[in-house]
């Protein structure tokens, strides 16, 4: 899809993208998806700590290995 | 465990949604569907606490509060617990506040199916025992397949 940005002093700019972000021919990968949750966590209303952030992507990570989904409520408090 | 249905008939949709959850293991999960289950947890709840902030969530938040029922449920990023029902409305608010890739079709169908049972995890944050991840995430994974 082509797209065209205008500028103020006439020139403009055009890109094209074959295939946006997230579809098949172009899925994240998850060192992408874990910078974009450390991104999000940084706009949080609470602050999460960054060694809570980082178990909260440990934990996503070793899913089949977590007895206690609840754990996952509780990293993302705000609280250690 | 059964499904606790105090205000759900028995043969409705959302009932008969809850058995199917309730009742497909983990290691029936096709391997796609946790892979997208994997990506969908991070990218769902990243959105969702990012959303935590965004402009109304303080007044969704106090509404939540003033709920009359049991407080027992979880916001995600809040400290204290309100009524479930209320919990689900604020964290879906929260999930959606930033995120519009829910309208893109053309995104492999990208449309945030983690939040449901999101919502869910949030409201049964009360219970004392554990709950098994390969048993309540079994929705997302299910959904998605």
């Amino acid at each position: 899809m082509p797209w065209e940005v205008g500028r103020a002093d006439g020139r403009s700019a055009k890109r094209t993208a074959t295939a946006p972000l997230w579809s098949p021919e172009k899925s994240l990968i998850f060192a992408q998806l874990d910078a974009k949750f450390r991104n999000c966590a940084a706009h949080a209303a609470v602050e999460i700590s960054q060694p809570n952030v980082e178990r909260t992507i440990d934990f996503i990570h070793g899913l089949e290995e977590v007895m206690d989904a609840i754990k996952l409520v509780e990293l993302v408090m705000g609280s250690e | 465990m059964p499904v606790d249905n105090r205000d759900v008939p028995e043969q409705s949709g959302v009932m008969t949604l809850a058995r199917h959850i309730r009742n497909t293991g983990y290691d029936q999960l096709p391997e796609e569907a946790v892979v997208v289950a994997k990506r969908e947890i991070p990218d769902t709840l990243g959105v969702t606490v990012a959303g935590s902030g965004a402009p109304g969530k303080g007044t969704l938040a106090n509404l939540a509060r003033n709920g009359v029922a049991r407080r027992r449920a979880a916001c995600w990023c809040m400290g204290d617990k309100v009524p479930a029902r209320q919990a689900a409305m604020v964290n879906g608010a929260m999930g959606h506040a930033l995120d519009f890739d829910d309208t893109s079709d053309r995104a492999a169908g990208h449309i945030h199916p983690g939040q449901p049972p999101g919502f869910g995890l949030g409201g049964i944050h009360h219970r004392r025992t554990p709950v098994r991840v390969d048993r309540e995430w079994d929705a997302l994974g299910g959904g998605k397949g």
